[in-house]
């Protein structure tokens, strides 16, 4: 180990900015409670479930004793009930569509020891990597030419990839300008997960402009997060814990949770993510603006992948994700090309706001083109390889339209707005509109005329619904957007309300 | 209402100062603002009304690099919208000192 990492594992934690957030000396994640929680909730009465499923259609998140009743249903027909509350809560919140983004990885020089994790310090078989900032915005202007509007740039946690370095790749990314079919593409919101940081470095990320900030926890079980993070910076589960915390303090009002299903019982999990949750509604008003739930999968040179005792079957997968949806409504929910397409299909109609597509995780892979998924590079393996352009047409057949809409963060509806906004119903409002605008300038710009059809009948469908809704006649939305989508179909770009 | 002058007064919280001047810009002209932090591409809400609803995002004026204004009508279409929008900017720039 260099000096310079050593420095950065000794300095990078600032005590006080955990201490700071814990009350009585303990942070929220109560793991005897929440295991007696889990518990307590067997075999709960149909009528509590169903007054659940009515809370949770009212945009309420829900209490942790109400996420544990819904993970210990086991009646077939609740679970029917609890499925279609989900897409249901979904159209509520988020309208008939569904946002696409690309992962952009930075770099995959890492000082810690993930168990699950192909960056991990002590895998000799991966090729490390920092890309220059000419090779960022070379692997941006990649993505632009794909279509992408959206980006989550990815990094490991080493001090060639600090704060300055991710605040330099976020103003590089902004900075690209792409021709394409009609004009220039560009990145319009730039996403970013990264290592947790003290609030002096994410005031850095804050002024470059960062879109959401992201940190999985992984594993909310405390001495299961100890096992599989032996060393290195995160090995400090508080460290990371109220890594989003920090964030809101330092301005960063658009935040984003996650675990990594596998490491631990996922019911667990689950509740640890409702906790979060309310942990930083309680404190900021400000929830989870977004939350994933990948699944181990396999990873080079990583044995807990295969033996982990806590993998996840499809079938309790589709459970979590259900019970997500319902615990915390109002928040985004990602599903990545982790997943095989199969099982995408089956998982997005259950509540999910977002998704990638013609995905590439090696460091660089995009501008080498690399068509083949290349382990010693990667963090991970996908199970989806599809195109954005084959992924748009099938969500077409799927009745959903593709949204590239990057607008709420470049109108003012962050943080506690667009929290009251979702939960309101308004943002969804806005989310039709503006996925019509941006789905009809990716078709103009970017889709085979195979994908072109069958997203041009979508667009036909969306805008009779338009029409039809009052809330647009009323706000007289009706001119601007008619006006905005005739521009657009005339050439110009970046319209939006 | 009180005037703009009274509103932006240096003893006045940021906060405060920018939800009274939305206040007063709904109150006179019908307009509906909410001001918001620059960095890079996002626009941050900062202050505006707080009734649930969205401004419906119809223009956008940099008062200052940092500091923006959204609206759902042109303030420099009002009766000395101009003047008011640079009376806000260096209300702005005066309090980021």
């Amino acid at each position: 180990m260099t000096t310079a990492v050593k420095d950065f594992v000794t300095n990078t934690i600032k005590r006080d900015e955990i201490d700071r957030y814990l009350i009585g000396g303990k942070d929220f994640i109560d793991d005897t409670l929440i295991h007696a929680q889990i518990a307590a909730g067997a075999r709960p009465e149909k009528s509590r479930v169903r007054g659940i499923i009515a809370k949770a259609l009212s945009i309420q998140r829900l209490d942790p004793e109400e996420t544990a009743a819904l993970l210990n249903v086991e009646d077939e027909e609740l679970w029917e009930e609890m499925t279609r509350a989900a897409g249901d809560i979904k159209r509520k919140v988020y309208d008939n569509r569904i946002v696409t983004f690309a992962p952009l990885y930075c770099s995959n020089l890492c000082v810690n020891n993930c168990l699950y994790c192909g960056f991990r310090a002590d895998n000799k078989q991966e090729r490390r990597r920092t890309l220059t900032l000419d090779e960022v915005r070379k692997e941006a202007e990649m993505v632009c030419k794909i279509g992408h509007k959206r980006l989550i740039m990815v990094y490991g946690e080493h001090p060639s990839s600090g704060a300055d370095y991710i605040a330099d790749t976020i103003e590089a990314v902004y900075d690209v300008k792409a021709p394409v079919r009609n004009g220039i593409a560009q990145i319009r919101r730039a996403n970013i997960n990264a290592a947790p940081m003290s609030v002096v470095d994410l005031k850095k990320l804050w002024k470059a402009g960062i879109g959401t900030y992201q940190v999985f926890q992984e594993t909310y079980h405390h001495k299961r997060y100890s096992e599989v993070h032996p060393s290195g910076v995160k090995a400090d589960y508080q460290w990371r814990l109220y890594a989003l915390h920090r964030a809101l303090d330092a301005g960063i009002d658009d935040v984003a949770i996650g675990a990594l299903f596998g490491l631990y019982d996922w019911r667990f999990e689950v509740m640890g993510m409702v906790y979060h949750a309310i942990d930083l509604e309680d404190r900021f008003g400000i929830g989870p603006h977004t939350i994933s739930f990948p699944r181990l999968n396999p990873a080079e040179g990583m044995d807990l992948n295969n033996k982990s005792p806590y993998m996840v079957s499809d079938a309790d997968f589709r459970k979590l994700v259900i019970v997500l949806r319902l615990s915390i409504p109002y928040s985004g929910m990602i599903i990545t090309a982790r997943e095989s397409a199969g099982m995408r299909r089956k998982i997005i109609p259950l509540g999910c706001t977002q998704t990638d597509a013609s995905t590439r995780i090696g460091i660089g892979a995009y501008s080498d083109a690399a068509e083949e998924q290349e382990s010693d590079r990667q963090q991970f393996m996908l199970g989806d390889t599809r195109s954005l352009d084959d992924v748009v047409r099938e969500f077409a057949g799927m009745g959903l339209i593709t949204s590239f809409c990057t607008a709420g963060y470049r109108c003012g509806r962050t943080g506690d707005k667009i929290m009251k906004l979702l939960k309101s119903g308004v943002e969804g409002k806005f989310c039709k509109l503006n996925a019509v605008l941006t789905y009809k300038e990716w078709i103009d710009d970017f889709a085979s005329d195979k994908t072109r059809e069958a997203a041009e009948a979508i667009i036909q469908k969306e805008l009779e619904q338009i029409k039809a809704d009052p809330f647009y006649k009323n706000k007289k939305l009706l001119t601007t957007f008619d006006d905005y989508l005739g521009r657009i179909i005339n050439g110009e770009r970046d319209l939006y309300i | 209402m009180i005037s703009i002058s009274e509103i932006l007064t240096p003893g006045r919280g940021l906060k405060e100062a920018l939800e009274l001047t939305g206040e007063l810009i709904e109150h006179e002209y019908g307009i509906r603002v909410q001001f918001c932090r620059i960095f890079g591409k996002r626009w941050a809400y900062f202050s505006g009304p707080d009734d649930g609803e969205a401004v419906i995002p119809l223009h956008r004026i940099e008062l200052l690099p940092e500091w923006g204004v959204i609206s759902d009508g042109e303030l420099s279409g009002i009766a000395e919208g101009d003047k008011l929008i640079k009376r806000i900017a260096l209300y702005l720039q005066n309090h980021s000192k």
